[in-house]
């Protein structure tokens, strides 16, 4: 028996962590995650912010997750404050998160398929794939920064017609992009061998774990909020017939059925998971496609979302309780996010993070126990964990 | 605001101040050798006085002693624990007392139970729902709780507990499809 210990800087962990194994020859015996390197006091500091300051804070937990953790605390604070949020506007927010989702879908998957050695050019395709993606929705917003607002999206983040169009073109180009590439690596015989079997979650931990995301769904939990908890836009998209959208003038292919597909896999192991996440990367372009397709008109946020104080605090205000808590909750790219809120008009006093990522940490270091040493890297990545969110 | 392309908003939750749902005691047999037994607790529909409304989310103001058995019929009924809150001290309430939200789901409506305990000894929910071990051990280090009977020591390793051990096995038949895609339900 031997120790190793790994980080908390180390190539393959990709953010700080320390991984102690113990080591029996070249088989991993038993595996410890030691987070904490990454914890800045996001959540304390959202306590002493203004309604204004803690949205910038928000999507600053993760820049990976941004839309989906800014969501998660908008929702609750649209709840607190009952504002309502345009239709346009919920759209717009269905698109980023999709982007947002494909995004790290299409990167996770790269990171996996190099830790496994994958021949071929599908890693550079994935990766190349989301960065355009991120390149375009630049190009959208004019700007990294998040469009989310208390109520909607800030009014610049409104997409005009022509832009609408490129990126339904640039989706359509993008699916095209990467669909031969999700066959190819299915249909790898070696790459199945190498991670079948793999790093395995069973259902039963999975569900005693309350495992979310890919992660939960690699093993057969079929949870997803945008299926089972449909916001507005997610609701109204599906509540949609299933006829497909006809060729339009972005010149791509029909999207098909208006329903979220839910992608599951039995077997709780790396390939299970890449799987998920590549057949979910397309749906996710096929729904930010969709989405686009049939964007409603009007605004997409309240009047007055620009000044973000102003208006929460004259809501809250309006309700005339001293403290208000709710519960707001967002399908990320690695999971639900979950974000509690208590607050008052002159700002947040408690906010509260649980996300996919810190659901999937105790997951980790039992599953790595059994992989071969020589696996581990590929066993590692494909959680797909984010230390940013699961520390905040 | 166009009000005709405005979704209608979720639901506000309700205030603790505004609107508690009252937990009714249970009632507890007489008996001359010390304290009772924790009854059991009734089923979800009973404590909340009927049947979950679907999407509304409830309020529930309990106190410490009635967490445990609550927190049993909340996993009794397949109730999903998102989350784990202390609400910093706000209200003027003793140092070595906080203020302990459970945040549950139950067939996706949101339940919050509250309660005011120990600082030294709030009730643990990690026996019963393991995904809340970490939390809990966060919330020892950030606000210097501690939790009766946790099934994992703070400084014990943190794979011990809560990983693939006792696991009945897999019901996977090895001719099983790689690849499923559930239906999506119906619209409610």
């Amino acid at each position: 028996m031997a120790e190793l210990i790994l980080g908390p800087y180390h190539p393959w962990l990709r953010e700080p962590l320390v991984l102690r194994l113990d080591l029996h020859g070249e088989t991993v015996r038993g595996a410890a995650l030691e987070p904490g390197f990454n914890r800045r006091g996001l959540e304390r500091l959202l306590e002493q912010a203004t309604w204004e300051g803690a949205l910038a804070l928000a999507g600053r937990v993760c820049e990976g997750c941004a839309v989906a953790n800014t969501l998660a605390f908008c929702e609750a604070v649209e709840r607190m404050a009952a504002l309502m949020v345009p239709l346009r506007g919920q759209y717009l927010r269905l698109v980023l998160a999709e982007l947002e989702r494909a995004r790290s879908h299409l990167t996770a998957n790269a990171a996996l398929l190099d830790a496994a050695g994958f021949p071929g050019p599908a890693a550079p395709v994935l990766r190349r794939s989301a960065a355009r993606l991120e390149a375009a929705q630049a190009d959208w917003l004019g700007s990294r920064r998040s469009p989310l607002s208390y109520g909607g999206l800030v009014a610049t983040a409104d997409i005009l017609d022509e832009e609408r169009v490129a990126l339904i073109t640039l989706l359509g180009e993008v699916e095209r992009a990467v669909t031969p590439q999700v066959q190819a690596v299915l249909r790898h015989g070696a790459l199945a061998r190498r991670l079948v079997g793999l790093a395995v979650v069973r259902p039963v931990t999975a569900e005693r774990l309350d495992l979310r995301g890919p992660v939960g769904r690699a093993a057969d939990l079929a949870r997803d909020l945008r299926r089972d908890a449909p916001g507005a836009a997610y609701a109204r998209l599906q509540a949609a017939p299933d006829a497909a959208i006809p060729d339009g003038e972005a010149g791509v292919a029909p999207v098909g059925s208006t329903r979220v597909t839910v992608v599951t896999q039995r077997g709780g192991d790396a390939y299970a998971r890449l799987s998920v996440r590549l057949l979910e990367s397309l749906e996710s372009l096929r729904l930010a496609r969709l989405a686009l397709d049939s964007l409603p008109g009007g605004a997409v946020g309240l009047a007055g979302a620009t000044r973000a104080d102003t208006l929460v605090a004259r809501a809250l205000a309006g309700r005339g309780a001293e403290r208000i808590e709710a519960l707001g909750r967002a399908e990320g790219p690695r999971g639900e996010v979950t974000c509690v809120v208590a607050g008052s008009a002159e700002g947040p006093l408690l906010v509260h993070f649980h996300t996919g990522s810190f659901a999937t940490l105790p997951a980790v270091g039992p599953a790595l126990a059994g992989c071969a040493l020589a696996d581990l890297p590929a066993a590692y990545a494909s959680f797909d964990l984010c230390l940013a969110c699961a520390e905040r | 605001v166009d009000t005709a392309e405005a979704t209608s908003p979720a639901e506000p939750v309700v205030a603790p101040e505004e609107s508690q749902a009252a937990v009714e005691e249970p009632v507890l047999p007489e008996t001359d050798e010390g304290p009772p037994p924790a009854a059991p607790e009734r089923g979800l529909a009973t404590i909340l006085g009927g049947p979950v409304e679907s999407g509304r989310p409830t309020w529930l103001d309990v106190p410490p002693e009635r967490i445990g058995p609550l927190l049993a019929a909340f996993a009794d009924e397949g109730a999903r624990l998102l989350a784990l809150t202390v609400l910093p001290a706000v209200d003027p309430e003793p140092p070595d007392v906080v203020a302990l939200r459970y945040h549950f789901v139950v067939s996706e409506t949101p339940i919050t139970v509250s309660t005011r305990t120990p600082r030294r000894a709030a009730p643990s929910a990690a026996g019963l729902f393991p995904a809340m071990t970490w939390r809990e051990r966060e919330l020892v280090g950030e606000y210097g709780l501690r939790f009766v009977d946790p099934p994992l020591e703070v400084d014990a390793p943190v794979e011990q507990g809560i990983g693939d051990q006792e696991s009945p096995p897999d019901e996977n038949p090895a001719d099983a499809p790689l690849l499923s895609s559930r239906p999506p339900t119906a619209d409610p």
